[in-house]
C-alpha cells in the first residue's frame, strides 16, 4: 500500500511530476524496492471525474498557469501540457511509434543543416529496442504483442482512400496505446472520440490509472498531489539535497532526498533548473553547457481539414488512430531534410468553431460550421531541427501565483520546417481533393503538445546537459526524467520513447543506488 | 435591416428575458440590466454566428453572460458599437454596415470575448448538436463502436 515518508528522510528518491516520465520512473523504482516520493503539481482525478466534454476536461487537465509565447509559439498558450496526476498522458491521444534507426543518428543521416544544433543520440535503436519491447507490452500497443490494430473509422477510411489515390501505401490505424480488446484490466475502446479529454472508460493507457496504482501496490511509493515544487535544494558541495514545495494546503515544505529526478515536462523542468540557481551554478542548475532551456523542439505540426462531398462524422471514433508513413524517410529531393508522418485527427464542433479559420466569424463561417459533419482531418508531425535560439527562459519581471518568474517559450520555425509544412499540407490537400473535397483549412501555430529537447543527453558535457542515462553532467544525483532529454525530435509522437528512456534510466539508477555510486 | 416581424419578435423575446432577469435580480438593487444592451449584444452575437435555425434565446444567453461579467471590455465594446453606428439601435443598422463595423473591430479584445463566449454558449447545446449532426457525450450510449463509427457509404463511388 502507499507509503508515507518523513520530510527528513534522506534516503528517498524525489520525482517531480507523475506523467509519462515521472510515472514510469516511479513505478520502476518502487517495484524494485526504492523509496519514492513523487510530487505532482496537479490534483488526482478519479475515473468518474473524466467526462465526454472537451471544455470541461480542458479546464480540469491542462496546465493553465501563464506561459508567454514568443515568435511562432502562440502567446496566450504556447504549450498545451497537463497539470494533473498522470501528467500529459491525461490528454495524449496514445500514438506510439518507435524512433527509427536513422532518427537516432539524425546529424549523420541528414547531414549539415544551417543554423541547427543537430547531434546524434549517444546510443541507437539496438540499445533502445529491448526497452521499446517492454514499453509496448506495458501499454498494450496495438500492432505489437499480438494485439490487433484498432478498426478503421469513417475519418480513417477517407484518409486512407485519399492517400492511396495519390500513391501512398504505408497506411494503417497506427500503433496505439488504446485497447482494441480487453487487456490488462482495461476495457476495449468504444470509439467515443474524446481521447484528448481523458478516456472515461480507461481503454486508453495513462500513468494515472496504470503506473501510479502499480507503484502504490508496493510499499515504496508516496505520491503527493497538488504539491508544487518551487526549488531544488543544493549543498555547498554541489549535491542536490532535496526540494522545496508548496503542499496541497499552501504550506511550504522541504523534502530531503538522496536523488532528485525532474520529470516536470519541458517548461517546468527548465524553470526549476533555472530558478534553483546557486552561487556555484549561477546560470541555473546543471547548466555549465548553457544548453538548459535551449534546443527546444515541438515537432513540425499542422492540422489539415477538408470539406468532403458526404458525411464523415469524424467525431465518431478515436481522434487519431490512423497514420501514413510514406514520407517519414529523409529525401532532400522534396525540398527539405528529414521526414514526417500524417496521422488522423478529429475535433469536436466547439474546437472546430474556435480554430478552423483564425478568428472565423460571419455568415460563411456559420454555414461552414453547419457542415461540420462533412469535415475530415489529418495532422502533420515532422522532425523539428534543434535550434539554440528556440528556448525556454524566465521572464525578467513577470511572476506567477507561486512567486516564480513566468516561463517564456521562444520558438521560430526553421526554413526546413516551413518547406516541410508547405509540402505536407499540399499532399493532404491532394488526398482529399482526389475524393471530391471542395474546401481546405490548415491550422498552424497552436499550443504544442510534444515538448522536447531542453536538457538534452549527450556524451559531451560542453554541448549537452545529461549523460546518456539522463543523469546531469554537473550534478551526480540530479536526473532529468522527461522529454527534455531528447537531443533530436524524430518525426513523430514522443511518449513511447520517453517511457522507454525511463525504463532504461530506472535500470541505471537502481544499480547505481545499490552499488553506492550515487 | 432585419424584417419588421423578426425585429418585433427579437424585441419581444429580449424584453421578456430581460424582465425575468430583472425580477430574479431584484434583491440586488445595484444590478440593472439594460434591455438595449442585452438586445445589442444578442444581435452582435448572432451576427458573428448567424445560425438561423437556432433558438434566439441562445444568443440572449450569450448577452446575459457577457453582461454578468461586469467587465469594462464589454461596456467599452458596447460604446464602440454605438458610436460606430451613430447611436442607432444596433438591430436597425443595415446588415452590410453591421458587418463592416464588426470587421473593423475584429482584432479587438471585445470581439475576442464576444466570439469565444458565443462559441462557449451555443456550440455545446443540444440544438447545435442536432444542427451539425454531432452526438455530444458518447459514453452513456456506449460510444460509437455500434453506432456508425465506420458506416461511411459514399467513398466507394469516389475511390
Amino acid at each position: 500500500m502507499a507509503a508515507t515518508y518523513d520530510l527528513n528522510d534522506e534516503s528517498v528518491v524525489v520525482i517531480i511530476g507523475s506523467g509519462a516520465g515521472g510515472g514510469t520512473l516511479s513505478r520502476q523504482l518502487s517495484i524494485n524496492g526504492v523509496k519514492v516520493v513523487c510530487l505532482e503539481a496537479g490534483p488526482r482525478l478519479t475515473l468518474g471525474d473524466i467526462v465526454n466534454d472537451e471544455t470541461e476536461m480542458f479546464l480540469k487537465l491542462s496546465w493553465l498557469d501563464r506561459r508567454i509565447g514568443n515568435g511562432d509559439a502562440p502567446d496566450g498558450m504556447p504549450v498545451w501540457s497537463c497539470k494533473t496526476v498522470g501528467g500529459t498522458t491525461a490528454h495524449w491521444t496514445a500514438n506510439c511509434p518507435r524512433f527509427r534507426e536513422y532518427e537516432f543518428n539524425a546529424d549523420s543521416h541528414y547531414g549539415d543543416m544551417d543554423d541547427t544544433n543537430f547531434v546524434d543520440w549517444p546510443f541507437g535503436l539496438d540499445e533502445m529496442a529491448p526497452y521499446y519491447d517492454v514499453a509496448e507490452n506495458m501499454l498494450g500497443v496495438t500492432g505489437t504483442n499480438n494485439i490487433p490494430l484498432l478498426p478503421p473509422s469513417n475519418n480513417f477510411k477517407v484518409m486512407e482512400a485519399g492517400a492511396k489515390k495519390i500513391g501512398y501505401t504505408d497506411i494503417d490505424t497506427y500503433h496505439m496505446a488504446i485497447n482494441s480488446r480487453p487487456r490488462d484490466g482495461r476495457p476495449a475502446c468504444l470509439q467515443m472520440g474524446f481521447c484528448s479529454s481523458g478516456c472515461a472508460i480507461n481503454a486508453k493507457w495513462t500513468t494515472l490509472f496504470n503506473h501510479i496504482p502499480q507503484a502504490e501496490q508496493t510499499d515504496f511509493f508516496d505520491l503527493r498531489a497538488e504539491s508544487m515544487v518551487t526549488k531544488i535544494l543544493m549543498d555547498d558541495e554541489g549535491k542536490a539535497t532535496g526540494v522545496r514545495y508548496i503542499d496541497n494546503n499552501g504550506v511550504v515544505k522541504e523534502q530531503k532526498a538522496r536523488v532528485v529526478c525532474v520529470a516536470a515536462n519541458v517548461v517546468e523542468t527548465t524553470r526549476l533548473l533555472l530558478n534553483s540557481k546557486t552561487e556555484q551554478f549561477p546560470n541555473g542548475l546543471a547548466n555549465s553547457s548553457d544548453q538548459v532551456g535551449r534546443n527546444y523542439m515541438r515537432h513540425v505540426m499542422s492540422q489539415i481539414f477538408a470539406l468532403m462531398p458526404g458525411e464523415v462524422n469524424m467525431y465518431k471514433g478515436t481522434q487519431t488512430a490512423g497514420v501514413i508513413r510514406d514520407e517519414v524517410r529523409h529525401d532532400p529531393s522534396r525540398g527539405f531534410s528529414a521526414g514526417f508522418q500524417l496521422h488522423l485527427l478529429s475535433l469536436g464542433p466547439e474546437q472546430v468553431a474556435k480554430t478552423l479559420v483564425d478568428n472565423g466569424w460571419g455568415k460563411n463561417y456559420a454555414d461552414l460550421m453547419e457542415n461540420y459533419n462533412k469535415l475530415a482531418g489529418v495532422i502533420l508531425t515532422g522532425e523539428d531541427p534543434p535550434q539554440v535560439e528556440n528556448r525556454i527562459t524566465l521572464h525578467p519581471t513577470e511572476t506567477d501565483q507561486y512567486g516564480l518568474p513566468v516561463a517564456v517559450v521562444t520558438y521560430n520555425y526553421h526554413p526546413n520546417s516551413i518547406a516541410m509544412m508547405d509540402y505536407a499540407e499540399d499532399k493532404a490537400r491532394q488526398m482529399y481533393e482526389s475524393l471530391g473535397a471542395t474546401d481546405f483549412f490548415t491550422i498552424r501555430n497552436f499550443g504544442a503538445t510534444h515538448n522536447l529537447g531542453t536538457a538534452r543527453i549527450g556524451n559531451d558535457p560542453a554541448t549537452s546537459v545529461c549523460n546518456s542515462w539522463g543523469q546531469t553532467h554537473d550534478i551526480d544525483n540530479l536526473f532529468i526524467s522527461d522529454g527534455s532529454l531528447f537531443p533530436t525530435s524524430g518525426s513523430a509522437n514522443p511518449t513511447l520513447t520517453i517511457i522507454s528512456l525511463m525504463l532504461r534510466q530506472a535500470d541505471y539508477l537502481i544499480e547505481s543506488l545499490e552499488n553506492g555510486s550515487i | 435591416m432585419i424584417n419588421t416581424t423578426r425585429r418585433q419578435a427579437l424585441i419581444a423575446i429580449t424584453q421578456l428575458i430581460a424582465s425575468t432577469t430583472l425580477m430574479s435580480c431584484s434583491s440586488d438593487a445595484s444590478k440593472t440590466v439594460e434591455v438595449s444592451d442585452l438586445e445589442t449584444l444578442a444581435s452582435v452575437s448572432y451576427d458573428l454566428f448567424p445560425h438561423q435555425s437556432l433558438p434566439y434565446e441562445l444568443y440572449i444567453e450569450v448577452a446575459q453572460r457577457l453582461l454578468a461579467l461586469d467587465d469594462s471590455l464589454v461596456t467599452e465594446g458596447l460604446a464602440s458599437l454605438h458610436s460606430a453606428s451613430d447611436n442607432q439601435a444596433w438591430i436597425d443598422v443595415p446588415e452590410a454596415e453591421r458587418i463592416q463595423i464588426l470587421s473593423a473591430m475584429a482584432r479587438s479584445g471585445f470581439f475576442a470575448l464576444l466570439r469565444s463566449t458565443t462559441i462557449d454558449v451555443i456550440y455545446k447545446t443540444p440544438e447545435m448538436f442536432d444542427l451539425v449532426g454531432y452526438g455530444g457525450s458518447a459514453i452513456e450510449q456506449g460510444g460509437y463502436i455500434n453506432r456508425g463509427f465506420d458506416d461511411i457509404d459514399w467513398l466507394e463511388a469516389v475511390k
